[in-house]
């Protein structure tokens, strides 16, 4: 008995695109002489015209009027659950600022009977800032002037036109990798 | 149609519920009808109609005007039915326990010789061979013309997934036609399977 490769021409069969004029002469000879593949034929062309013959079904009337009735009746349910949400969020809010208004009275009460020390500790430790940086501030001043007495000024001529160059390129860099891509 | 269509769209993407209203008129029938063909019954293709729209509405102000409206709509349609599908087995109804439907008023084909309630039977027994992302492309390539790359949008799937998908379920249903011939035709094709499937 004849065996046929028809693995192609089944695919061609169902393809649902037109063959080319050789794809479909070869269809036709292996169809002459394949039973499968003309009886599969056969019934894809049955199952192609009841599918394509088959009406688009419509919903009952009044579907549009159901689907406004609908849509208000979750409008108000998301409305009332927001609502629910809204209302549990400020009842956390209130309850929380509470716990915590009631733990500093706790921890802080009784500082605030005395509340001398914690006035002079303040006090110390704002000057001791001041200090400390005014003292900062006097050794960096002193540094740069020398380096600036150092440095003849051709020398601080190049280094400007360096940094001004490095800038401009970082510029142009970011301008390039953040602005919008256009694609083809 | 279109221009006008993109004037509703745009007031709906406003907030505008009348015009949200008038594109859920204009598109009931391929949406109900899509529902149906994946659910196969005529109370969850409603059901899952109004939630596609509700759907829809919900999600009106991500819809990018650059692509077809009808496929993003049956795109939520389609997903949401699979979701069902997926989420419960389908029992099968017959005709007879089906609820009121209309039917749309179009003359049926000149080649068709089957009356009208035969010709659904046929096809709903037609797309139950098939899974349900298969039923989908199925049914958006035969009922509403959509391009493999369309379906491919709709369905999430590639171009070539949706041409393997497709040619697996035409060949599910012309296997089902087949086998609800006579006997001889099936015991036919059976036989030449068993000798053919050596060459394969």
């Amino acid at each position: 008995m004849m065996k046929f490769n028809h693995q192609p021409f089944e695919e061609w069969l169902l393809s649902g695109e037109t063959l080319a004029p050789e794809e479909t002469q070869s269809l036709q000879e292996h169809l002459g002489v394949c039973e499968a593949c003309r009886s599969l034929a056969g019934a894809f062309q049955q199952v192609e015209t009841a599918l394509r013959n088959a009406q688009q079904l419509a919903p009952a009337p009044g579907f549009v009027s159901r689907w406004q009735a609908r849509q208000a009746r979750q409008a108000a349910r998301q409305l009332k659950q927001h609502r629910r949400q809204t209302l549990w969020s400020m009842l956390f809010s209130i309850g929380g600022a509470m716990a915590i208004f009631t733990i500093l009275v706790v921890v802080f009460l009784p500082l605030l009977r005395s509340p001398m020390p914690i006035l002079l500790a303040l006090t110390y430790e704002l000057v001791t800032a001041v200090t400390f940086t005014s003292e900062i501030g006097g050794a960096l001043f002193t540094v740069l002037r020398t380096i600036v007495e150092l440095i003849p000024p051709v020398q601080w001529a190049a280094i400007l036109v360096a940094f001004t160059s490095l800038g401009a390129v970082w510029v142009v860099a970011m301008h390039r990798l953040t602005r919008r891509r256009v694609l083809a | 149609m279109q221009d006008n269509e993109s004037v509703w769209l745009v007031r709906a993407q406003r907030g505008d519920a009348e015009a949200f209203s008038w594109l859920v008129e204009t598109y009931q029938r391929p949406v109900y009808n899509l529902c149906y063909r994946m659910l196969n019954n005529a109370n969850d293709a409603e059901d899952a109609a109004q939630e596609t729209f509700l759907r829809a509405y919900q999600a009106i102000n991500k819809y990018d005007q650059s692509r077809p409206f009808p496929t993003w709509l049956l795109s939520i349609a389609a997903h949401y039915c699979i979701d069902q599908m997926r989420k419960r087995r389908m029992t099968v109804v017959s005709m007879e326990e089906m609820p009121y439907l209309e039917i749309s008023d179009q003359a049926p084909g000149p080649e068709s010789t089957l009356s009208r309630k035969q010709e659904q039977e046929v096809v709903r027994r037609l797309l139950g061979t098939l899974s349900p992302t298969d039923r989908a492309a199925v049914v958006m390539y035969y009922w509403y013309d959509f391009s493999y790359e369309e379906i491919g949008n709709a369905l999430s799937l590639s171009l070539s997934a949706v041409k393997s998908r497709l040619h697996r379920a035409r060949l599910g249903m012309a296997q089902d036609w087949i086998d609800q011939q006579p006997k001889a035709g099936t015991s036919e094709r059976k036989q030449h399977d068993e000798i053919q499937s050596p060459a394969f």
